[in-house]
């Protein structure tokens, strides 16, 4: 504080999603698309200078990890929507960076996992008790953001975060658990107290979803598909915003998602003086949800590891009585893509932090593979609809 | 931090001034908490599960087992957390290890709440992501000391390794435990390793890792570094599928206890419950503190600094509000970090 700044954690993200050329039979032929990302998402639009520190990738809002059982007992897709039907897609992209007028971060597009991914996975879940369901999300199902520098709040300064909710992917919940939602969890850490730190909260609240059905082109019971691949089965083709997150619902973060300033507020209301954090973190319990997706999902593979719902999950954060007041990301942004300490998507620390000045943006271009054909006997040909997510992550300097 | 203050201490090391007067060594303190909530014995705490005001059981641990019970001080670094996952010869666990989602944790010392007032659930506590590949994760677990201890000239490990449930008839396997460590003159690095096998349908142990293969027979102290404990794969001549199906072990089977004899404290390192049912050994899963299949929680600033007699109380609850059989089990709690003794 002795320069007389207040750091606040920013996050610059887009998401694509593009149709590949149309595949060939003869694979040589294949020519990728490339496209770029909306530069608007990457421009510093505030009047404080913002310090990129680290990038994060994901495959967000996709229902699987990857195609298959996670066994490696190589299956063969039942059908073209099938392949490249989850967030494994990544490794088939590749993504050039830019600073306009001043430096490309690399010269060509690179693949996507060519990046040195920094370890902050959670431990991965690789049995259950209960037959057919020999994957589930994960291990916690946490995304924690440690900030890069102290947030400062004053006395009567609060955090107001917002989660989305995401469509069920035509999941008729039965769950023997008793969990029929998933939950949330959210957690401010702080300085101070007795054991050096504390921790404000909001526990165990169940997510308000929206039920895929509800939104009128499904027919009951049955699904569509779910994912970003299927025919008709995505309506948000184009970005991933909280209003096509709930579908016919335009209420993008329902009042019920919120950890409000007010219950904020409640929490340490009689400690004095300023208040120091240094990170934060949002806990998803989705064990029902998948023992419910496991046993109904037609499309899918039973046993198939499923994605996090942190991939799904759209959010906003602001300061409120304090600080900037301005939300930290643009409104919408994936968990995995924001809270990027821990958490399922690929982050890669910037070897030289990047630092937009008002006004300033960043290019992005990112390329797909041609369609290809994947069965056995090279019939089947498949136009992959690859969804990829960017972010970039570090901290605004405000004059205080 | 941790590799900050290994780093100055080699610094240290390197300049010859080592001699702060203070020897430290490793501690680890762990306990189970039952989250069954069919129980009608415990206390009940309104909470709100899923938007839902409900009547949940608090399941407390023991209050004196974290707890410091020797003469000096201690300071706890981190917390570990996991599911007590009874593997059987199927190599398969008795509850789902993911219902950790769905129980909330609060420490109480002096008094005074951690995290917060409100319990939290565990996945929240996680602040340190400590996962390997998964083949490795699920097999092993390691911990690099907050602080190095000494391993003199002559002395050794005396390692006791358990089963939690014993492997079946003809099956056998091997459990691994190895320490790192660089010469105080040399700065070489040294890797004592020792392993153990069970076998058969009624071998738990307690078995002692043969204590030469840890012991310091060179010319040197090693200021000792790390701790790796690794599960082989069930293995056995009359049903190799076990080998074929999963040559990855698992680390929730195995306990273990740790002592160095020589010099140093001659006490043992971990400290577990004293209530009902007496684990002897830490589980070893909880013994990933940097890598392996465990929740981590890293305590900010010092940590826990405990006088003699200093500790703190652990309460549960387990927020599934219709028990099945996966959800009752026992959560498992672990407290890491080393006493300094005036030298």
């Amino acid at each position: 504080m002795a320069n007389g700044l207040l750091y606040e954690p920013r996050s610059f993200w887009s998401i694509q999603r593009t149709t590949a050329n149309a595949p060939t039979t003869d694979l040589a032929l294949g020519q990728p698309t490339v496209i770029q990302f909306n530069r608007d998402h990457f421009t510093n639009g505030s009047p404080y200078p913002i310090t990129l520190t680290r990038m994060a990738l994901a495959a967000p809002n996709y229902t699987f990890r990857q195609f298959g059982d996670g066994l490696g007992t190589g299956l063969t897709p039942d059908t073209a929507i099938n392949f490249y039907n989850s967030s494994d897609i990544l490794n088939a992209c590749k993504i050039l960076i830019s600073a306009p007028q001043r430096q490309h971060y690399s010269r060509h597009r690179v693949p996507l996992f060519s990046f040195t991914a920094r370890p902050n996975a959670e431990p991965g879940m690789d049995f259950s008790p209960d037959a057919g369901a020999t994957y589930s999300s994960g291990l916690f199902g946490i995304n924690r953001l440690a900030f890069d520098r102290p947030l400062i709040m004053p006395r009567l300064g609060s955090i107001e975060f917002d989660l989305g909710g995401f469509q069920r992917p035509g999941v008729t919940v039965v769950d023997t658990d008793g969990i029929a939602n998933v939950r949330y969890s959210i957690l401010y850490e702080q300085e101070g107290g007795l054991f050096s730190g504390m921790a404000r909260t909001r526990s165990n609240q169940q997510l308000i979803t929206a039920n895929y059905n509800t939104a009128g082109t499904s027919d009951g019971e049955t699904m569509v598909n779910p994912d970003a691949i299927g025919e008709g089965g995505f309506y948000y083709s184009d970005g991933f915003n909280p209003q096509g997150i709930l579908g016919t619902n335009n209420a993008g973060f329902p009042p019920a998602n919120r950890m409000s300033a007010r219950l904020f507020d409640q929490q340490e209301s009689s400690r004095s003086g300023d208040n120091k954090f240094l990170g934060m973190s949002v806990a998803l319990d989705q064990i029902g949800y998948d023992e419910a997706l496991q046993t109904s999902v037609t499309p899918g593979v039973v046993g198939a590891p499923i994605n996090p719902l942190s991939m799904r999950i759209a959010s906003r954060i602001r300061t409120i009585n304090g600080g900037s007041g301005y939300y930290w990301w643009r409104p919408g942004a994936p968990l995995a893509l924001v809270l990027d300490t821990i958490t399922p998507a690929l982050v890669f620390d910037l070897l030289e932090p990047i630092t937009l000045g008002p006004g300033d943006t960043l290019d992005v271009e990112l390329e797909v593979p041609p369609g290809i054909s994947v069965d056995l006997e090279g019939t089947v040909q498949v136009t992959p609809h690859p969804q990829v997510g960017i972010s970039f992550n570090g901290f605004a300097a405000i004059e205080g | 931090m941790a590799n900050l203050e290994h780093r100055d201490y080699l610094v240290r090391l390197a300049s010859k001034n080592i001699c702060d007067g203070v020897i430290e060594e490793p501690r680890m303190f762990f306990d189970y908490i039952s989250i069954d909530t069919t129980s009608l014995t415990v206390p009940l705490m309104p909470a709100n599960v899923g938007g839902v005001s409900v009547d949940l059981p608090v399941f407390a641990g023991h209050p004196n087992v974290f707890r410091n019970g020797e003469r000096f001080p201690m300071r706890i670094t981190h917390m570990t957390a996991a599911i007590r996952s009874i593997s059987t010869t199927t190599d398969t666990p008795l509850i789902a290890e993911d219902i950790l989602d769905s129980i909330l944790l609060q420490i109480t010392g002096h008094d005074n709440f951690y995290m917060a007032r409100q319990f939290s659930p565990l996945p929240l506590w996680q602040n340190v992501p400590v996962a390997a590949p998964d083949i490795v994760t699920k097999s092993s677990a390691s911990w690099t000391f907050a602080r190095p201890y000494i391993l003199s000239t002559r002395d050794t490990m005396k390692v006791t390794l358990y089963l939690e449930e014993a492997l079946g008839a003809d099956l056998y396997q091997d459990v691994n435990v190895t320490f790192h460590g660089i010469g105080m003159v040399s700065r070489r690095p040294y890797v004592l390793t020792g392993s153990v096998q069970f076998s058969g349908a009624s071998d738990v142990g307690p078995t002692i890792v043969d204590i030469d293969r840890y012991r310091n027979d060179g010319g040197e102290p090693i200021v000792m570094t790390d701790m790796c404990i690794n599960c082989g794969p069930l293995q056995g001549p009359s049903d190799p599928l076990y080998v074929a199906n999963d040559p990855i072990g698992d680390i929730r089977n195995i306990r273990v206890q740790v002592r160095q004899q020589g010099n140093g404290t001659n006490v043992d390192w971990a400290a577990g419950p004293i209530g009902s049912e007496a684990l002897a050994g830490c589980p070893a899963a909880l013994c990933g503190v940097t890598s392996g299949r465990v929740l981590v929680h890293e305590f900010p600033g010092d940590g826990l600094i405990w006088e003699p007699g200093e500790g703190i109380s652990l309460a549960v609850q387990n927020t599934t509000i219709t028990p099945s059989s996966d959800d009752i089990g026992d959560v498992l709690i672990g407290l890491f970090g080393y006493i300094a003794i005036p030298g």
